[in-house]
């Protein structure tokens, strides 16, 4: 049926839509911007073109991408001791987990999150020390404090549990 | 009892470091706790990983050999998926995606065989997820070691059954029912059960609600009560929080840097697995997420550029930084001389490694000792020594991005 697509010249003749199929042009119409780049992606963050075909594999929102690194990060030329993290297939969960132990943290002058697109699962870090600490090894630092807190968090419920327990087993 | 509350009432003592916790109540699905002393990010963070990124298991492919009722077989297949599915064993099991075989075999899945007809009944025949029969690949049924009366219920019903047995909580000892079938009507289904986390579909999901509240009085302003008479407070009910917290006395000022202190958290599983395993887990996989940052971090230099990597050496003039940092990861950090980094020139294997999979059996190994080595800690460096680790080339190489079998 494709095949009898006259064409007059170099231009394609109108549209003719016959029943139960796509106008001309219309059969490869994405739902998204095939090839059109996203400012708001900018460079290192997933796919460079926001291809959306259908609806995205749901692995995709936490399966790292054949190379894709879970973290990468530039240091920012125009001001000292700043990097931009770039985090792949993670959300808030981590990132304003980061970004509120990094805030605490008497070295880091700024540490901010954001979320550039829902739909991909990216979050960028910007980070700027005092330079007593570079900016990477205060992400690490934080990151090694958290585990260390829930570490003490795992322990103290358990203790608790195990209490609560023992005052049930007494109380029965 | 009442040494036991003292020792509770301690949880308001700032002087100790470290979150406290008070559990207040609890049956088999839920807990009712305060978490104090930590941060709102840390408890918020907690919950949006129990709620999504626990694995579990569930069933993830319905093969239907016969299905005459009057269900249709997606609707069926949707309903199966939903069952909750025994998370006992959910360590050792792998996702299919890392696992090796062909298609799905007893390392990563299981199977759940229901075949039920009704020849003769002239009222309806209710499917129950208790006549699911639970196989492995070869076909031979799993047993259930579980002590059972002379009804055949289950006497304990605190023990988890055996990985991936329908979860039977109601006290006909039923389960879920699945269908309904007329006379002459007839289901032959086999299901495939899968490890996942709800981040992919919710059936994975350990927990059925977390209530989280703080700030009972809101002191903090961090809502805006909606109102349409004259008071706000008239029009809503109080938390049952309320008496936990001192109530804003009147004319005081409003405390620009006051930050949620105490958190009440409801904790209710769906019982595929008890609700304080789900509170470990969530612990566990948050700091594997923080593992993996650090591991990923630390591979590369202070401009970000990969330790030992092609581009590290190109510029090796303009990297005076990187060279302490090099010693600092061999010798000083907790992680020990041993990290996978040492080798240098190769990318660590993280990248092939998946986010979950290899990783978590090695995890659980490290949490079921009790909870008390931590797996990134100092004492127990878990990245350490090529081979006791999880990240090291064995199992990260073994899974191929590429390949995603069962996707």
């Amino acid at each position: 049926m494709a095949n009898d697509i006259v064409y007059e010249g170099d231009m394609p003749r109108q549209a003719k839509k016959r029943s139960g199929e796509l106008p001309f042009g219309h059969a490869s119409y994405h739902a998204g911007y095939s090839t059109v780049k996203d400012p708001r992606t900018g460079p290192n963050i997933g796919p460079q073109n926001l291809d959306i075909d259908t609806v995205p594999d749901r692995y995709e929102l936490y399966l790292l991408g054949e190379g894709e690194k879970k973290v990468t990060f530039e240091q920012e030329t125009r001001v000292p001791h700043a990097a931009l993290f770039t985090f792949n297939k993670e959300d808030h969960t981590l990132g304003n987990l980061l970004r509120d132990k990094l805030s605490r943290s008497e070295h880091v002058l700024f540490a901010a999150y954001q979320v550039p697109h829902p739909l991909f699962a990216v979050f960028k870090l910007r980070v700027q020390t005092d330079g007593e600490i570079a900016p990477k090894d205060a992400v690490i630092q934080a990151c090694n404090e958290l585990v260390q807190e829930l570490q003490s968090l795992d322990q103290e419920f358990t203790k608790e549990w195990e209490l609560k327990k023992i005052a049930d087993t007494a109380n029965a | 009892m009442a040494g036991y509350d003292d020792y509770t009432n301690g949880y308001h003592d700032a002087s100790s470091s470290g979150p406290r916790i008070n559990i207040r109540d609890h049956n088999e699905k839920t807990i009712d706790f305060v978490l104090s002393n930590t941060t709102l990010s840390l408890a918020n963070s907690l919950r949006r990983t129990m709620l999504a990124e626990i694995p579990t298991l569930a069933i993830d492919l319905v093969e239907i050999e016969t299905n005459t009722s009057v269900l249709a077989d997606e609707f069926l297949a949707h309903r199966m998926g939903l069952l909750p599915l025994s998370t006992r064993g959910v360590e050792e099991t792998l996702y299919t995606r890392d696992c090796d075989c062909d298609e799905f075999c007893d390392n990563c899945s299981a199977i759940l065989r229901l075949h039920v007809a009704n020849r003769t009944l002239d009222q309806n025949l209710k499917v129950f997820a208790r006549d699911l029969v639970v196989e492995r690949i070869d076909g031979s049924a799993v047993h259930d070691p579980r002590p059972r009366n002379d009804a055949g219920l289950v006497l304990d019903q605190n023990e988890l059954p055996p990985r991936a047995f329908p979860i039977i909580m109601d006290p006909a000892g039923e389960g879920p029912l699945i269908c309904k079938l007329r006379k002459g009507q007839e289901i032959r289904l086999r299901c495939i059960v899968k490890k996942g986390i709800a981040k992919e579909h919710a059936k994975w999901a350990p927990t059925a609600a977390i209530g989280f509240e703080y700030d009972p009085h809101n002191k903090l302003r961090h809502t805006t009560l909606w109102y349409e008479g004259d008071d706000a407070k008239a029009e809503w009910p109080e938390s049952k929080n309320r008496d936990w917290e001192e109530p804003e006395q009147e004319g005081q000022r409003f405390d620009y840097n006051a930050e949620p202190d105490q958190f009440f958290i409801n904790l209710e599983g769906t019982g595929v697995m008890h609700p304080d395993q789900v509170f470990h887990a969530g612990i566990s996989t948050l700091q594997l997420k923080l593992g993996q940052v650090i591991q990923q971090l630390q591979g590369l230099t202070v401009e970000g550029k990969e330790i030992g990597g092609g581009a590290a050496g190109g510029d090796g003039a303009f990297t005076p930084p990187a060279e302490p940092m090099a010693v600092d990861m061999g010798g000083g950090t907790a992680y020990g001389s041993g990290t996978a980094y040492g080798g240098g020139g190769r990318t660590p294997g993280y990248g092939q490694t998946t986010a979950y999979g290899g990783t978590t059996p090695a995890y659980g190994g490290g949490g079921g000792a009790g909870g008390q080595g931590t797996a990134y800690g100092g004492q127990t460096p878990a990245y350490g020594a090529g081979s006791g680790s999880a990240y090291g080339a064995g199992m990260g190489g073994a899974t191929p991005y590429g390949q995603r079998p069962g996707y």
